[in-house]
């Protein structure tokens, strides 16, 4: 059994207080914070920076939109897990990103029950696969 | 039925039926001008009351049908700009609930994880000052949105009294001075003195708030924000200048628009509904004034409102 492993994620959000809910919220679940950005632009320099397991991208930002941000990071690592942040009213948006091959999304406006959930959902996947990396060392 | 001398069959076979068939044809178009030919002949005197009220019912009845004709054209229209207003409605109340959206998710899982989770002492500090400011923002958008939609619905009132631009902004720049200060800003005056002026004192407190705060807003630290009032030919003229990033050219636009957000973002992390200056900009207009900006990217922004003497 592998030690209890803390994955290390960045929230990216250009709401300050959602950032502050979020990073609370991550934080009591079991992880590491090694960054925040509020904007696209200042997210793809923190994750190229930190290289972080977890990444909690919302889709409506200003200077780059979330989409955007996602190709990108995507772009230097195939492999990024990264959860996109949305609220009803982007439904439509999401749901073209998910025929483009998003994965993981959170509904922010969702109750506070179903939102840890889900991040706890994504936070073991994070851990199993960092517990497989591990294995192939 | 008053007694027939002629029987208007005799009448008619006279030459008659062609006149009444034209008679009614005219009458169908609204012209009435052959019913005199029409009680002209002869055996027609016996009939021609009866006539006469049948005429005088198609008359009525054809004006009615063109007054409802008329009515018709202008429903459509209305109808246009009903289903127009509509649409701007939905619109605004769409944003608006999505601007509504994040604070109260925010609000809503922080309380939850204070009630819920082992929170260290940081932490709960951090949560209960966010909802804090959470809840400002909301009222204030509320707020802006139902200036917006009183402004836009045309329903509303200027309560013009004299008032003093000079003293008003004084006041206002005194006020946010202060905010300013906090954000390493220095605010400077101008005030000429100037002539007293019907205004609403109320809102334009409104404008001029906007204004000041959105420059002290999109300041950095460190610069100046330089506000003037003087009279200029026959108007009032004051301006807001700041040393900020400037408004690129492609966003001039949409600048006084309805929840427009531009790219640009305030200096210290604070708030915007994107309503400010499309309600100042109703505001100035009502009051049969102007507002311009003058801008460019890294030169700052000077935003100039007039206000006529005379109106």
């Amino acid at each position: 059994m592998n030690a209890e492993v803390k994955p290390r994620v960045i929230v990216i959000d250009d709401e300050h207080e959602v950032r502050t809910w979020l990073k609370g919220l991550l934080t009591t679940l079991g992880c590491e914070i090694v960054g925040e950005a509020e904007n696209g632009r200042e997210g793809l320099e923190l994750f190229m920076k930190e290289r972080p397991d977890l990444v909690l991208l919302d889709l409506m930002m200003p200077v780059m939109t979330g989409a955007e941000t996602r190709k990108f990071i995507l772009g230097e690592d195939p492999d990024a897990h990264i959860v996109l942040l949305t609220s009803v009213t982007d439904e439509k948006v999401v749901m073209a990103e998910f025929f483009a091959g998003v994965e993981y999304y959170l509904r922010k406006d969702r109750s506070p029950d179903e939102i840890k959930a889900a991040l706890q959902e994504n936070i073991e996947k994070v851990k199993s696969n960092l517990g497989k990396s591990r294995d192939n060392e | 039925m008053a007694k027939k001398k002629t029987p208007p069959k005799k009448a008619l076979e006279d030459g008659g039926e062609a006149l009444l068939a034209q008679t009614v044809q005219n009458i169908a178009r609204g012209d009435f001008s052959s019913l005199e030919d029409l009680y002209a002949l002869p055996g027609m005197d016996g009939v021609a009351p009866e006539v006469a009220d049948l005429a005088e019912s198609m008359g009525l009845i054809l004006v009615k049908l063109e007054a409802r004709e008329f009515h018709l054209e202008n429903a459509a229209e209305v109808e246009e700009r009903l289903k127009a207003l509509n649409k701007l409605k939905d619109k605004h109340l769409g944003i608006a609930a999505h601007d509504l959206r994040n604070p109260i998710s925010t609000i809503r899982g922080m309380s939850h994880m204070l009630v819920e989770s082992e929170l260290d002492d940081d932490t709960r500090r951090s949560f209960l000052e966010s909802i804090n400011a959470v809840s400002e923002q909301m009222l204030i958008l509320v707020d802006d949105l139902l200036d917006v939609s009183v402004i836009e619905s045309g329903k509303f009132d200027l309560t013009q009294i004299p008032g003093n631009l000079s003293t008003l902004i004084h006041e206002r720049a005194e006020l946010m001075a202060i905010n300013a200060k906090d954000k390493d800003i220095t605010l400077t005056t101008a005030l000429d003195e100037v002539p007293d002026l019907p205004i609403d004192v109320d809102r334009m407190r409104h404008v001029i708030d906007n204004l000041l705060s959105n420059a002290v807003k999109f300041s950095p630290s460190g610069t100046t924000v330089h506000v003037s009032c003087e009279q200029k030919d026959d108007g009032l003229v004051f301006s807001v200048a700041d040393q900020g990033p400037g408004i690129p050219q492609k966003d001039m636009d949409k600048l006084f628009g309805v929840f427009q957000k531009l790219d640009i973002q305030p200096t210290a992390g604070e708030k915007s509904t994107g309503l400010g200056l499309s309600i100042a900009k109703r505001i100035v207009d009502a009051h049969g004034g102007s507002i311009l900006v003058e801008s460019a990217v890294g030169k700052g922004s000077t935003f100039t409102v007039t206000i006529p003497i005379e109106r």
